[in-house]
């Protein structure tokens, strides 16, 4: 069963980005998250937000929907913008798709769903009881 | 925040959480500071959170630098934030070419060392990319293991402290 920890809709400028991230890290964290996994969720949240007011809506504000979910062993984050799509190339991500990198590396799964002007979904499946895979104990 | 020192070098206090919002201008004063014919030594000890487009921002900087004949370092101690470390030492590396130190002593012993043509291609593979990242980790878990010891150090001084003393008759 899925139950939602965190659930905001709210237009984003690029000065959105920190409060949303911190507005996820806590979340994870009141969830129960250990340390590293907040940070997990910190850095790759904020890719996606940075994704979602850079690329997405090309630094003019528009509507980003942030929520984390706890669904079994996995927290669950999702950032749905309604802007102009990745058109199939998420690998346009953040620098030299250095965004998308730290996303894959730090989460368990994550699924891009983006069309074309319909706007851009990314579903980050991190694991509660572990951190992130092959990365040092910070 | 920025401190000139006497020489040719520039201490840039990088502070707080720095995500894509300010990375246009921390690429801008840094391009000045260059520019002036700076050398930098970015300090990051005090900075809680970057992103990739502060990564890219410093790197773009030191090109720049490189370009001018100047010197670019970074400081970021073993003890920096977590996410401070894991972007630039293991998630993003490719985008932290320049040299990092530990401290800002060994940054201005550096740059008094330092041969530009030995620093231009310096972090260019990537066993020496991992060999940093192995040095910090284990910088790390030193410094902590070192801070562990103290409380514990203090915690039995303490404890000797409160425990109560042992009168010894020795007249018989």
């Amino acid at each position: 069963m899925r139950t939602t920890a965190l659930s905001i809709t709210e237009k984003v400028s690029l000065s959105s980005i920190g409060p949303l991230r911190r507005a996820a890290a806590t979340a994870a964290a009141e969830a129960g998250a250990h340390d590293e996994l907040v940070s997990s969720v910190r850095l790759c949240v904020s890719e996606a937000l940075a994704n979602a007011v850079v690329h997405a809506y090309a630094g003019d504000t528009g509507a980003v929907e942030l929520v984390v979910e706890l669904d079994g062993d996995l927290l669950v984050v999702t950032v749905r913008d309604e802007g102009r799509g990745l058109a199939g190339h998420p690998d346009r991500m953040g620098e030299g798709g250095y965004g998308l990198e730290i996303i894959r590396k730090l989460t368990e799964s994550v699924t891009f769903t983006s069309d074309f002007g319909r706007g851009t979904e990314i579903c980050m499946r991190f694991a509660r009881g572990s951190g992130g895979d092959g990365l040092p104990t910070l | 925040m920025i401190s000139e020192t006497p020489s040719s070098i520039d201490v840039v206090d990088v502070v707080g959480e720095l995500d894509v919002g300010a990375a246009d201008d921390l690429e801008r004063t840094l391009a000045e500071r260059i520019d002036e014919g700076r050398s930098l030594v970015i300090d990051l000890s005090d900075c809680t959170f970057v992103d990739v487009a502060i990564l890219r921002a410093l790197r773009s900087s030191y090109v720049r630098a490189r370009e001018a004949d100047a010197l670019f370092f970074v400081v970021l101690p073993f003890s920096a934030s977590p996410e401070v470390r894991l972007a630039m030492l293991h998630l993003a590396s490719g985008l932290v070419p320049y040299p990092v130190v530990p401290d800002r002593a060994s940054a201005v012993v550096q740059l008094s060392r330092a041969s530009r043509t030995r620093l231009a291609d310096m972090l260019n593979s990537e066993r020496l990319l991992d060999l940093r990242a192995r040095v910090w980790e284990n910088g790390h878990r030193r410094e902590r293991l070192l801070s562990e010891r103290d409380v514990l150090i203090l915690t039995q001084r303490d404890a000797l402290r409160r425990r109560p003393r042992r009168v010894v008759d020795s007249a018989g």
